[in-house]
């Protein structure tokens, strides 16, 4: 009995664990704090805090530029960095591939099939939208639709279809068919319309407004505590589906709710702030590295405390400290992103992972 | 003994392969056979036959054409999920690869079946993974990555987790295939112990005749001729074997129990010398497809001394030499 307690089951050492749970945390605050601080914009650390307090500064136009700006921007990019690696860890975990990312079921493609069905092809009946304050509201509706149309397709693909290579190859040939079409689109359209569209692609954590940041909390929440619901189903899934199986896991049921789960949480990021490459492919690596688990219990909440921090980093980046540049999110992540994910690819060569 | 006598699965007129839409390809038919906990079953037969279809069919994992497949009394095809993974549990060919996942991990997957939906861990589960651990003999790697593990290792590590699932039904395809030749004995003896000191029917499938006949309780055979079912003894008895070992290069001598290649040379020798000397001396001149004979042989070899100092003398008709070694001698009749 003695020993029988010593070996914790699922058996990282609980004060390693804490601890790293507790470092993580702790950067996630320092760099939200920074995220805030940092912009074109000086305002001292001081009066941040006096202003997230509700507490009066000595000018009233910092408060404006806080909370309608940095705080939802800041926000953004925690939301953003948990769903988006949240998700890139069930997929990797449900395809069996280290270089599975939210994006594999097709989703992006989707999402930019909506978006570009809206800005190019009906913006030559609304000339003057772009320049509203629906937009935004608008583009996350398209986006969001152009993604559950994919979404539907692979859901009612992954419960006839036993094999999980056949529906990732058929997530794949989804996206690429989208993406063809936008091309078609994109070449047919009007030089000021495709630079809208493009910037979309581009990704963005500024355009989601205080109205806008409530219903994609809501969707993150809830994508977040389906994954964290489903984690020991995704720790059985790790041998392999024939033997989830004969563990008495009811592998369809399962699947379909994963992919619901990473539906509603890349989708809806990329709704409000574009396609936001490699966080989630990269981020999901990093918190094995950190934690030294397969657990999923431990490596869900690891992996969006590491994509939150690793997404504000991002974002503090892209707004080049100093200056009044702001770079677009995406080519930040990818930078930050790929050598993670080469590192893991050179690393596979010895330990063949899956 | 509880339900000693009550098969844990009983298998009658099973007919197994797959069904599409326009047709069905049967791969094997007229399955009968009962699987008693306590016993060690060894399905053999040779590749083709359907072997891992019919695993496959015992776990639930593909339905039959025809026939009855019951567990414990009840259908198996009906038995709610987890009730099944309750009863069997599997390990296949596939190997596991998962990069940071330690043994006690993997053993604790086993436990699955028996947790809530919130899959809260008792201390009765960690104790019953821990048994399981240590009664495939891996205590001392409870804590190491499963990928860091010998193959030999990593397979016990699988038995283990099927120990924690705490069935009374395991199967097993082809748990040797990788291993070498100390870890297939270990490996079989192992669940040989387990299903002596556990009470479980474990079946595996196996190539390796050799070792299923040396542990297994009741062999399963699988062969063109038909299913046959019986103690390893009974099935060299009635030639069962000689049909599963035999091809055009090789046969199953039912005398000795052992499996030879067919070498025709027909050079009939006589040994004389050391009773110790003779044995191997006759088996390396059988193996290499010569008759031994005591009357008119065409080669005469006598051995003499012991160790180092050994000498074959080999004499016939006017030609004579002396080999140091049985691999002289046969490179020298070759």
């Amino acid at each position: 009995m003695k020993e029988a307690e010593n070996i914790s089951v699922y058996s990282h050492r609980r004060e390693t664990t804490i601890a790293a749970f507790l470092v993580l945390v702790c950067l996630v605050l320092v760099f939200f704090a920074a995220d805030l601080f940092l912009g074109s914009v000086k305002i001292p650390m001081k009066d941040i805090f006096r202003i997230l307090l509700g507490m009066p500064t000595e000018r009233p136009e910092w408060v404006d530029i806080v909370v309608r700006f940095r705080l939802p921007r800041a926000i953004t990019a925690v939301l953003a960095g948990m769903a988006l690696s949240a998700s890139g860890l069930m997929m990797q975990t449900v395809f069996r591939n280290p270089l599975a990312g939210p994006y594999v079921l097709g989703i992006s493609a989707g999402a930019s099939l909506g978006v570009a069905l809206l800005v190019l092809g009906f913006s030559a009946f609304l000339p003057d939208f772009f320049s509203t304050s629906g937009s935004a509201w608008a583009l996350a509706i398209a986006a969001w639709l152009g993604s559950a149309l994919i979404l539907i397709l692979i859901l009612a693909v992954s419960v006839r279809v036993n094999d999980i290579m056949t529906i990732l190859i058929l997530g794949i040939l989804f996206g690429s068919a989208t993406t063809a079409f936008v091309s078609i689109l994109q070449y047919f359209s009007e030089a000021a319309t495709l630079k809208t569209f493009i910037v979309w692609t581009m990704g963005s954590l500024g355009s989601v407004g205080p109205r806008q940041l409530g219903v994609l909390a809501v969707c993150v929440a809830a994508g977040c505590l389906m994954a964290l619901f489903l984690s020991n189903s995704l720790n059985v899934l790790l041998l392999g589906e024939p033997y989830a199986r004969s563990l008495g896991l009811n592998i369809r049921l399962v699947r379909f709710l994963v992919f619901l789960a990473t539906s509603i949480l890349a989708g809806s990021i990329t709704a409000f702030c574009g396609p936001v490459g490699f966080i989630g492919v990269a981020v999901p690596h990093l918190a094995r590295m950190i934690f030294h688990t397969a657990d999923h219990r431990i490596l869900l909440p690891g992996t969006m405390l590491a994509g939150a921090s690793l997404l504000l980093v991002s974002d503090m980046i892209s707004q080049v400290p100093g200056t009044d540049h702001v770079l677009p999110v995406n080519a930040i992540t990818a930078l930050l992103g790929i050598p993670i994910v080469v590192w893991v690819i050179i690393r596979n060569q010895k330990t063949g992972f899956v | 003994m509880m339900n000693a006598d009550i098969p844990i699965l009983e298998i009658a007129g099973l007919s197994i392969g797959y069904a599409w839409k326009n047709g069905v390809k049967e791969v094997f038919s007229s399955i009968t056979a009962r699987a008693l906990r306590g016993e060690l079953i060894a399905l053999m037969g040779r590749n083709g036959m359907g072997k891992s279809t019919l695993l496959r069919c015992i776990t639930g994992m593909l339905k039959p054409l025809k026939g009855r497949l019951e567990l414990e009394g009840k259908d198996l095809n009906t038995c709610p999920r987890r009730q099944l993974a309750r009863t069997i549990g599997f390990v296949s060919t596939d190997p596991v690869h998962v990069q940071h996942m330690k043994v006690a991990d993997l053993v604790a997957l086993g436990r699955f079946p028996h947790r809530n939906w919130m899959g809260t861990f008792t201390a009765n589960d960690r104790q019953l993974v821990w048994q399981a651990i240590e009664s495939v003999g891996l205590a001392h790697l409870a804590n190491s990555n499963i990928h860091e593990i010998s193959d030999g290792e990593r397979q016990r590590a699988m038995i283990a987790r099927t120990l924690a699932q705490d069935t009374d039904l395991i199967v097993l395809d082809e748990p040797t295939a990788y291993l070498d030749l100390v870890n297939r004995y270990e490996i079989i003896h192992l669940l040989h112990r387990l299903a002596r000191k556990k009470n479980k029917c474990i079946i595996f499938s196996s190539h390796d005749w050799h070792l299923a006949t040396a542990e297994a309780d009741l062999i399963w055979l699988m062969d063109e001729a038909g299913w046959l079912s019986g103690a390893p003894e009974d099935l060299a008895m009635n030639g069962s074997f000689s049909r599963l070992l035999g091809s055009e290069n090789m046969h199953y001598d039912a005398r000795t129990g052992q499996v030879r290649l067919k070498r025709e040379k027909n050079i009939t020798v006589s040994v004389e010398g050391q009773k110790g000397s003779v044995f191997w001396t006759r088996k390396a001149l059988e193996r290499s497809g010569c008759r031994i004979t005591g009357r008119d042989p065409e080669w005469t070899i006598k051995v003499t001394g012991e160790g180092e100092g050994r000498r074959w003398k080999m004499i016939s008709g006017g030609r004579f030499h002396v080999a140091s070694s049985l691999y002289e001698v046969l490179h020298y009749l070759r």
